[in-house]
C-alpha cells in the first residue's frame, strides 16, 4: 500500500525534516499519525501524496513512485489537506466535474455523507463556513473509495457534534481494501476510532504499533502518587497520577494515546523501548 | 492506463478547467472589451483624422500582445497558492493534460477570442466617429504589417515566457515574469556587445544581438553587420526560444512541489 524506504527529506539538504525513514502502511488500518507541532506530519504526508520528492530513498503508494504523479496513483489516492481550496461550485457540479476521475466514486455514498454531517448539497462550497467545507471535503474524498485515503488534521474546524459524526463515518467508511491515515495534534478526536499509531519524533518514526499490540506490551492506568514511582511514565491527574506501567500480567487496558504519546515525546525512552522489543522478549 | 495523455481523461479536464474557471474568462474579457474601447475611443477622439489602418494595427499589436502576456500569466498562478496547489497537483490527470489545458486557454482559445474582440471594438469605435465615412477604413490581420505569422511567433515566445513565470513565481507572477525577463535582455544585450568588442577590439556605440555593431571614428558613424539571411534567422531563433519555453512551462509544473 505505502512503502517508505529510507526516505531523507529537508527543503533544504542543509537541515534534513527526516532522515533514512522506513514506514509501511497497509490496506484495512486506519493509522493516526501524531507529532509535534514541527515534527513534520505534513510533510510525511505530502510526501505520500506526491507533492514533495524525497532527496534519498524512496515512496511509492500502490508501487507507484508517489513524486511521479501519474494519474493511476492519484486515481486510487485522496489528500485532504488542513487547509483546503473549495470552488465557487454546488456539491453536485462539484461531483460532475471532479467525480468521473474517481473511477470508484459512489454518488450515493457522497449525498449520504453530507446529509450525516448536516451540510447542504445545494450551497455553494466557498460561500459555506470553513468547517462545512472541510465536512464537504471529507465526505467527497470518503465517497471517492480510493485505496489511500490521506487527512491532514481533519478535525480542524469542526464542532464537537461533527467531531463525533466523523469519527463514526470514517469507522463506517474502513474496509480491507482501505487505508487511512489520520494526522492530528488533537489525539482525543481520534479515541476509538484509529487501530495504529504512528509518531513521528525528532526526524524518526518512533512508533508504528497497533492498538491491540500496545496494550499487550503497556498498562494504562491511574495510580497514587507512591504507586506511580515505578511507573514508566506518570503524570498529575485528578485524582493520583495517570501512569503507564509493563504489562506483565497481560490484562487488557485501553491504550490513552495522549499519555503515551507524551511519554514518547518527553524523551522517556523506557516506553519506546518496551514498544521495540520483540515479542519473545516480553514472555521472559 | 497511459499516464502521459489520455484524451478522454483530458476532455474531463478541460470541463473541468472550464466550468471552474469561466466566470473569472468571462470577466476578464469584459474587462479587455472596456480597456480598448476607452483606449483606442480616447485615442481616436483625440486625433486630427479618424483611425487609420496603421494606428489600428499598432493598437492590434499593444493589446494582442499585452493582454496575452497579462492572462497567459495568470494561468498558472494557482501553483502559488498552497491550497489551490494541493488540489491542482493531486488531481488524477496527468502534468501533461494539467499543462496543455493552460496552454490553449492562454493560445489558441486566447486568439479565437481576442481577434473577434478587437474587431468588435474597432467597428464601434469608427461607427461612433462622425468624420468615418460609409466605408471605413480597416485593417486586415492577415495582409497588415507586422505580417501575422511575425505576430503570432512574438505572441508565443512572450505567452511562453509568461507561463513558465506563472508556474515558477509563487506571487506577483507577470510583474516578476516581466522584471526578470527585462534584466535578462539587458543581460544578453550586454553581453553580445562586450563579445562583439572583443571580437573587433574596439570600443562600440551599440552592438544589437544580430543586428550591426555601430562605432565612431574620426566624427564618422560606422556599421560592421551581416544583413541578408538575418531575419529569418531571427525569426527562427524566435521560434525555438519559444519551444523551449514552453517545455520549460511544462517541467515546472512537472517539478512543483508544494
Amino acid at each position: 500500500m505505502i512503502q517508505i524506504n529510507n526516505l531523507s527529506f529537508g527543503y533544504s539538504r542543509k537541515s534534513l525534516l527526516f532522515r533514512n525513514l522506513n514506514l509501511r502502511l497497509r490496506e484495512g488500518h486506519i493509522y493516526g499519525l501524531l507529532g509535534k507541532n514541527g515534527a513534520g506530519k505534513s510533510t510525511l504526508l505530502k510526501n505520500m501524496a506526491g507533492l514533495v520528492f524525497p532527496l534519498e530513498g524512496s515512496c511509492q503508494v500502490n508501487g507507484f513512485e508517489a513524486g511521479k504523479r501519474y494519474p493511476a496513483m492519484l486515481q486510487d489516492l485522496y489528500f485532504i489537506p488542513e487547509e483546503i481550496y473549495m470552488p465557487s461550485l454546488t456539491a453536485r457540479q462539484f461531483v460532475a466535474n471532479t467525480a468521473p476521475f474517481y473511477p470508484l466514486f459512489d454518488e450515493g455514498a457522497f449525498y449520504r455523507y453530507l446529509s450525516e454531517f448536516d451540510v447542504p448539497q445545494d450551497a455553494v462550497f466557498n460561500k459555506m463556513s470553513f468547517g462545512q467545507q472541510k465536512k464537504a471535503i471529507i465526505a467527497f474524498g470518503l465517497a471517492t473509495n480510493t485505496s489511500v485515503l490521506i487527512m491532514d488534521e481533519p478535525t480542524n474546524g469542526l464542532d464537537i457534534p461533527s467531531k463525533v459524526q466523523f469519527r463514526r463515518i470514517i469507522a463506517s467508511a474502513l474496509t480491507e481494501h482501505r487505508c487511512i491515515i489520520i494526522s492530528t495534534h488533537q489525539v482525543r478526536d481520534l479515541d476509538s476510532l484509529i487501530d495504529t499509531l504512528v509518531v513521528v519524533h525528532d526526524r524518526e518514526i518512533v512508533l508504528n504499533e497497533s492498538l491491540d499490540a500496545i496494550s499487550e506490551r503497556l498498562t494504562f492506568t491511574t495510580l497514587s502518587e507512591t504507586e506511580a514511582q515505578s511507573a514508566l511514565y506518570a503524570e498529575d491527574a485528578l485524582r493520583g497520577k495517570q501512569a503507564i506501567l509493563p504489562n506483565l500480567m497481560g490484562n487488557y487496558s485501553k491504550v490513552d494515546m495522549e499519555l503515551l504519546f507524551n511519554a514518547i515525546t518527553s524523551g522517556n525512552t523506557s516506553v519506546t523501548e518496551i514498544l521495540q522489543r520483540p515479542h519473545y522478549e516480553q514472555s521472559l | 492506463m497511459n499516464n502521459h495523455f489520455n484524451l478522454s481523461r483530458f476532455a474531463l479536464l478541460f470541463r473541468k478547467h472550464t466550468v471552474e474557471q469561466y466566470k473569472t474568462y468571462l470577466m476578464s474579457l469584459g474587462v479587455l472589451l472596456g480597456a480598448m474601447f476607452i483606449i483606442m475611443g480616447t485615442a481616436s477622439y483625440l486625433a486630427a483624422t479618424p483611425m487609420e489602418s496603421e494606428e489600428q494595427s499598432i493598437f492590434f499589436m499593444f493589446f494582442m500582445i499585452g493582454a496575452g502576456m497579462v492572462f497567459s500569466s495568470t494561468v498558472f498562478a494557482q501553483l502559488g497558492d498552497k491550497k489551490k496547489a494541493i488540489a491542482f497537483l493531486t488531481l488524477p490527470a496527468s502534468q501533461l493534460e494539467k499543462y496543455l489545458v493552460g496552454w490553449l486557454y492562454a493560445f489558441p482559445i486566447y486568439l479565437l477570442l481576442f481577434i473577434p474582440s478587437y474587431y468588435l471594438i474597432l467597428t464601434i469605435v469608427l461607427s461612433i466617429d462622425p468624420r468615418v465615412g460609409d466605408e471605413p477604413e480597416m485593417i486586415n490581420i492577415l495582409t497588415s504589417e507586422p505580417r501575422l505569422h511575425i505576430l503570432l511567433i512574438f505572441y508565443a515566445l512572450f505567452n511562453a515566457l509568461m507561463l513558465v513565470g506563472s508556474a515558477y513565481f509563487n506571487k506577483h507572477h507577470f510583474i516578476k515574469t516581466a522584471f526578470a525577463g527585462f534584466v535578462g535582455i539587458l543581460l544578453f544585450y550586454n553581453l553580445n556587445k562586450l563579445w562583439v568588442q572583443a571580437m573587433l577590439g574596439r570600443d562600440l556605440v551599440t552592438a544589437g544581438p544580430f543586428s550591426a555593431a555601430y562605432f565612431m571614428e574620426n566624427e564618422k558613424r560606422f556599421d560592421v553587420g551581416a544583413y541578408e539571411g538575418n531575419e529569418t534567422l531571427i525569426v527562427l531563433l524566435l521560434v525555438v526560444l519559444a519551444l523551449i519555453s514552453w517545455v520549460v512551462a511544462y517541467f515546472k509544473i512537472k517539478e512543483k512541489q508544494v
